[in-house]
């Protein structure tokens, strides 16, 4: 499995660098308003076709653009009972601290554990290959953590479950 | 090849020059312009035209009549004289009710034509006998906001690129000031606001920029699909579908050459033949000089800096090579043989066609 | 005070839809069928999997609202090019015009969509490298753009 997982992010590489050509906007609903099209989602034709990679069926990104802001959504990896719980509470830490992160959304989008929300302001402010790497570098250490979690729980559950034991 | 001019650290959102290019006219993505004179290789600060309550789009400085006009997205623009060595606004009434985005005088500078969200272009000119500016609104058949336009040099037709993916010849003929036009490749019925003609973009991107040829008989338009296309008057669409990301803005060289920037951070030749029936792109512009680099002695000072600064040992292969830091935002033309960009970074740079001719192996741009 | 309007339904209209100048697609379901399934799987019984390729690549169903005719289209790509092997991908490639190439590229976001197994992915992932190695940014872009979706 770990074979596709550099082409994988080298696919959403690809696609990232080509969704986040963002520029300023004014919206065209409401008078002195700039909001990010992609959630608004009023004028049809300011929205961008989305697209999904998929590593499996479980695994897979959203991207969805406009011209002013992209929505980057992450499945990840979940195999077993464990790890559901794991990425779970993980993504709600870090969804809870949205604001230190400033590109993270606050609610994931509907099938996806965590989205991402960037706008022209960020490509301004920050450089574009940056915040590319940053998603791409985000993808590779949450599968990452994950397992570190899982192993450290299962040991020390052992270890509990031993102590525990130990009385009878 | 290219001076690169900084400006700070903000993105310049647009940027115009003046008559003998001694000043510049810019605005660092704020409610303000601030208008810079040259000495020497500096810049210096001389005036702020602060008066618009939301960031300014589009500034435009016309070179005969030494007037700037500035939009913004408070939906309002002024038309600034400068009186006594300052610069002193009108007052326009442009009528529109959401953000102005683009804003470009005419030729004879007569009139000026303001691009806006409310999917409308109003195009402005002078009424003596109330001392303000008025305008006429082009309306129809425009679907979504407008994001670039262009003067045909007969001073009457204008080109507007729009977001519901078509790009627009209208007449903004206003029969209070100019004198009746002859025909031109693009018709002969020229009342204010008839339609000449429409293109709509292959692989429908929003059109982001627009330029008339020198002779006003060819049309260029960049969309978001990467896509450049070209029209003559009366003509099809011919265009070229690129391997670039898409180009925000476009100027042409002669009747042959366009060159266009965008998202790259590189400007790009492309070459125009046969009446505009064919396209072809040409070559990249800003390529970093080739030689044998400073030797052992600076590679080895680069180590350690790099070591010092980030921690690694090797070079990261994924900082730009490139002039512009990140993206192209305007590309206006700055002498005969010359022209500006400014960027998302924050810099203006001047490219010389000569040198660039010089640099460039089989660079022709004329 | 009177009251002759009992219900607030008015408050929930969406008042923009009625909106005469906004963008309208207008796209009609042009009734496109796809490319001919038959013809591509003959071509790959008989082992011309590049013909079978280029079969494939023709009409597009991006014009029409159907979804099982784009699914069927879409299946049908993946089942192409998981016969061609690995180090011929590149020489299918350099026949194709820029159009298929777009094409191509359309069809491989399609077929990520359709949740298909990790060894489909696999093909389309190794493709997709290889596709946007020939287009660069610029085929990525057009299918973001482009509003002949599949």
């Amino acid at each position: 499995m770990s074979t596709t997982l550099r082409p994988y992010l080298n696919a959403v590489r690809a696609t990232l660098n080509a969704s986040m050509c963002l520029e300023n906007f004014n919206s065209q609903v409401v008078e002195r308003h700039v909001k990010p099209e992609v959630e608004v989602k009023t004028s049809k034709e300011l929205l961008l076709t989305p697209l999904v990679i998929a590593r499996n069926e479980k695994e897979k990104v959203l991207i969805e653009s406009s011209i002013n802001s992209i929505r980057v959504s992450i499945a990840v990896k979940q195999a077993d009972e464990i790890e559901q719980i794991l990425c779970q509470k993980f993504m709600r830490f870090m969804m809870m601290r949205a604001e230190n992160f400033v590109v993270l959304r606050r609610k994931p989008v509907e099938g996806y554990d965590i989205s991402f929300l960037i706008t022209n302001i960020h490509t301004e402010q920050m450089l574009k290959h940056k915040l590319v790497d940053f998603v791409i570098h985000f993808m590779e250490e949450i599968d990452k953590e994950i397992s570190e979690m899982k192993l450290s729980v299962n040991a020390r559950a052992r270890i509990v479950a031993e102590e525990f034991l130990k009385k009878f | 090849m290219g001076e690169v001019f900084n400006f700070g650290v903000h993105p310049i959102s647009c940027h115009s020059w003046n008559h003998d290019r001694t000043q510049i006219a810019l605005s660092p993505n704020s409610n303000d312009v601030l208008i810079y004179k040259k000495s020497g290789k500096k810049w210096d600060h001389i005036h702020t035209l602060s008066e618009h309550t939301l960031k300014v789009t589009d500034i435009d400085w016309a070179p005969k009549t030494n007037r700037i006009v500035t939009c913004g997205a408070d939906r309002n623009a002024y038309v600034w004289q400068l009186t006594n060595g300052e610069w002193v606004q009108e007052l326009v009434i442009l009528r529109i009710n959401r953000a102005a985005t683009y804003v470009r005088w005419s030729p004879q500078e007569d009139k000026f034509a303001v691009g806006s969200s409310s999917r409308m272009i109003s195009v402005c000119y002078f009424e003596s006998d109330n001392n303000w500016w008025v305008s006429k609104h082009i309306k129809k058949p425009i679907r979504s906001t407008i994001v670039s336009l262009d003067w045909h040099p007969n001073n009457i037709l204008l080109a507007a690129g729009c977001c519901d993916y078509k790009a627009y010849v209208f007449s903004a003929y206003i029969k209070e000031i100019n004198p009746k036009p002859g025909p031109t490749v693009w018709g002969k019925k020229m009342t204010f606001g008839c339609l000449m003609q429409e293109f709509v973009m292959p692989c429908t991107g929003w059109v982001h920029g627009i330029a008339f040829s020198n002779s006003g008989d060819c049309l260029a338009m960049v969309s978001h699909g990467s896509v450049l296309s070209v029209a003559k008057g009366g003509g099809e669409l011919t265009s070229i579908r690129t391997e670039f990301l898409p180009f925000n803005d476009c100027v042409w060289f002669g009747e042959n050459s366009i060159i266009a920037g965008g998202h790259d951070c590189n400007p790009v030749l492309f070459k125009v033949e046969g009446d505009c029936s064919k396209v072809a792109f040409a070559n990249k512009l800003d390529q970093p000089p080739k030689g044998g680099g400073g030797g052992k002695a600076v590679s080895a000072m680069n180590m350690f800096k790099m070591m010092d600064k980030k921690g690694t040992v090797e070079a990261t292969s994924t900082d730009l090579t490139t002039k512009h830091k990140n993206a192209i935002i305007q590309v206006c033309v700055y002498g005969p043989h010359q022209f500006s960009t400014c960027g998302k970074d924050g810099n203006v740079v001047v490219w010389d066609n000569k040198s660039l001719e010089a640099s460039i192996a089989g660079l022709r741009i004329n | 005070m009177s009251k002759n309007t009992s219900s607030n339904a008015f408050r929930r209209i969406d008042v923009d839809q009625y909106d005469e100048e906004k963008f309208m697609d207008d796209q009609t379901d042009q009734g496109d069928t796809g490319p001919d399934a038959n013809n591509v799987n003959n071509l790959l019984m008989g082992g011309k999997a590049v013909d079978a390729l280029k079969a494939c690549l023709q009409n597009p169903p991006v014009r029409t609202k159907d979804a099982s005719v784009k699914e069927k289209a879409t299946l049908l790509f993946v089942r192409v090019i998981s016969t061609i092997k690995a180090s011929e991908i590149s020489g299918a490639l350099q026949s194709l015009s820029v159009e298929e190439v777009d094409t191509i590229m359309k069809y491989i976001y399609k077929g990520f969509s359709l949740g298909l197994d990790g060894q489909q992915c696999g093909y389309l992932l190794s493709w997709h490298e290889k596709v946007a190695a020939k287009g660069g940014m610029g085929c990525i872009i057009r299918v973001l753009s482009d509003r002949k979706r599949l």
